[in-house]
């Protein structure tokens, strides 16, 4: 067991070193000159020799990638572009384009990217999971064709169709919904919600299809194994064999697919906030990526990596628990 | 889906003159899976929708030349003071089938039409060749293991942690600025071609894995421990022996990949690092139709109903592929 995730954290991390790597490697073949924008109007030669000098671009890429890299764990020194501020210790560098901290802008963004992706999650989880279980339940009845439609018309469907449709039905036609905007939960969460309902339904709905689909067929192996039949055999109660029995062991690989989404939800986060211009990480990465921003997008991507990184490993270590056959090794 | 049930009798009929001595048919596994397919209703009408799809985007100019409008000619006079079309439903008239474009003035038929053909092309070709790329590698970690397995899952393992989106967005520009110079526009086959290339990339991976996991299995029977032991290679035992056992699978991730392509390139249109103008394109036509949802719905409409109708047909028909090659499925 101990062995099992010392390797995966080993693999892991060797993950994500190359991850850095071929990010960072690969935004030097791009046209953006960070020092010519931090320069400013009255931009000469020694000023933006000196602006490059103090974001090390005049360094080797290696010396570059290495004091990136540091700075991410004890903190890094760039005063002298971030308005006299020390880089404190996940110091993911400053962004030319925001004009701050990488962290900073991070901090800013991230509760409006959470709060649109957690209760999507939450959403879509719930009702794909339980649609489907209801779903192999009812199997060939008119809930099951409504459940194996809806999942098919969700997978079909793209987010910003989705999100659009919603704009013009509740915004334009009906004009019964506020625009989507963000207001932090703490200061109400009324408009919280309904500033960013579309967003969920529009990630939910699309996310949701895999799911249904998903539990559906694994609800279906399930119920025609034999320890099924053996429970419903000894008298058990319905509510018991499908509650306890069969949706533990068909739960395994729902969990995986969960776990799995992280990274892709991000990529979600950025198409639901360009279609209901909310504006998170997604969109602060989108802006990085495309007038060259390095610094945003390696932390976009390497906080993401991360995440994806580790919850394949608690998906293999929960595996184990709620599926005794499985083996760690 | 018919909930019907699929008796044997429907796949060997028993033919009614051979009482004695009773004829067997002899009929290979794809010409059952065939014959399933065949009996599938949903999956025949899917199957003549996605065909003619395809035609209409190989021969879009054909099209574009009996329609009598070509993609990029523009119909200001047909639109308002406003810039939004005259008329109702989007300019809708017996020249303009689906209306026009707000603001260029474009018809919105050939730009769906040429739109069919960009999504088609870039979503068949990533698909294709992250098929071969992830057949390759998946046989290849399968069966021989070890260290070559560890590397490619290390690989697999990199590939799905980062995140796709916001990877190609940093991609796109980068893989731009290494061919071409800030001042050149890129040719839209170029941007066709780079788009292929971040798919595949990244589209590997899945079949790789299924892949793998087949040839797991498959390596220890009796018919590849045969050829072993008469001699056969490496190379044979892996592409002779083994993949046509695979093809199924295969074919199934196929044509699901499609879809997923297409969803994508419709999604990377959508954040405009997808092809550019003039090139007509379904996702960008969706991102540029947010401004006109009041004015104009159907400029949504039409471009979002046809994305999704070919992401729909695309699905179904795999799924029935998968129903008529799976030889569990009970139907």
């Amino acid at each position: 067991m101990l062995r099992f995730v010392v390797m995966r954290l080993l693999r892991a991390v060797s993950v994500l070193i190359v991850t850095s790597v071929v990010t960072f490697s690969m935004f030097f073949a791009l046209p953006a000159d960070p020092a010519l924008a931090l320069c400013g109007k009255s931009c000469d030669t020694t000023k933006y020799e000196r602006v490059k000098h103090t974001l090390g671009l005049d360094e080797p890429l290696v010396n570059q990638y290495g004091d990136y890299m540091k700075g991410i764990f004890v903190g890094r020194d760039l005063s002298a572009i971030a308005g006299g501020k020390f880089c404190e210790a996940p110091c993911l560098g400053y962004s030319f384009e925001q004009g701050e901290l990488v962290t900073d802008a991070l901090k800013r963004t991230y509760p409006i990217t959470l709060s649109l992706i957690i209760p999507a999650f939450i959403l879509y989880l719930t009702f794909g999971i339980g649609l489907g279980v209801l779903a192999a339940l009812k199997r060939g009845r008119a809930m099951d064709k409504f459940a194996v439609g809806l999942s098919l018309v969700g997978a079909s469907s793209q987010i910003f169709t989705i999100g659009f449709i919603l704009v013009f039905i509740f915004l334009v036609t009906l004009r019964i919904s506020p625009p989507p905007s963000y207001t932090p939960l703490t200061e109400d969460p009324l408009k919280w919600a309904s500033g960013l309902w579309m967003g969920w339904v529009a990630l939910g709905f699309v996310s949701m299809a895999i799911h249904t689909r998903l539990s559906r067929a694994q609800m279906l192996e399930t119920l025609s194994e034999d320890f099924v039949r053996t429970a419903r055999a000894k008298g058990l109660s319905m509510r018991k064999v499908y509650g306890k029995h069969a949706l533990r062991a068909a739960l395994t690989p729902m969990v995986t697919q969960g776990g799995l989404e992280i990274g892709t939800l991000l990529g979600g986060a950025v198409i639901t906030e360009t279609t209901t211009s909310v504006n998170g990480v997604g969109s602060l990465a989108v802006a990085a990526a495309r007038s060259g921003d390095l610094a945003v997008v390696m932390a976009t991507v390497l906080i993401s990596a991360v995440f994806v990184v580790g919850f394949v490993i608690i998906v293999d270590v929960l595996y184990a628990v709620i599926d005794p056959r499985v083996k760690l090794s | 889906m018919t909930a019907q049930l699929t008796t044997t009798e429907e796949i060997h009929p028993v033919e009614p003159d051979a009482v004695l001595p009773r004829k067997f048919v002899g009929r290979s596994p794809g010409q059952i899976a065939w014959a399933r397919l065949k009996a599938d209703r949903t999956a025949m009408v899917c199957m003549v929708i996605v065909g003619a799809t395809i035609l209409v985007g190989m021969f879009a100019p054909v099209v574009s030349w009996l329609y009598g409008v070509s993609p990029d000619e523009t119909f200001t006079s047909l639109l308002t003071g406003d810039a939004v079309p005259k008329g109702y439903l989007g300019g809708l008239s017996g020249d303009h089938w689906l209306g026009l474009e707000p603001r260029l003035g474009r018809d919105l038929m050939m730009q769906v039409v040429y739109g069919i053909r960009t999504s088609l092309t870039i979503a068949f070709l990533a698909a294709i060749l992250s098929t071969v790329l992830g057949v390759v590698m998946g046989v290849v970690a399968g069966y021989l293991g070890g260290w070559v397995d560890n590397v490619i899952g290390w690989i697999v393992d990199m590939l799905l942690a980062l995140p796709f989106i916001i990877f190609a967005l940093a991609a796109m520009p980068a893989i731009q600025a290494a061919v071409y110079t800030p001042r050149e526009a890129p040719s839209p086959f170029f941007k066709m071609v780079t788009l292929v290339i971040v798919f595949t990339v990244f589209g590997w991976v899945g079949t790789a894995r299924l892949v793998r996991g087949q040839v797991l299995s498959l390596r220890e029977k009796e018919y590849v421990e045969a050829a072993r032991a008469a001699g056969a290679g490496t190379m044979h035992i892996l592409f002779k022996q083994l993949l046509p056992n695979l093809w199924a699978p295969i074919l199934v991730t196929f044509s699901l990949a499609v879809p997923g392509f297409i969803t994508a390139e419709g999604a990377l249109g959508f954040l405009t690092i997808g092809i550019v103008e003039p090139t007509p394109d379904l996702g960008r036509m969706i991102s540029q139709s947010s401004n006109w949802l009041s004015a104009d719905p159907m400029y949504f409409m039409v471009p979002a109903g046809t994305l999704f109708l070919l992401v729909l047909t695309f699905n179904l028909f795999g799924d029935a592929v998968r129903d008529a090659l799976d030889p569990k499925t009970r139907r």
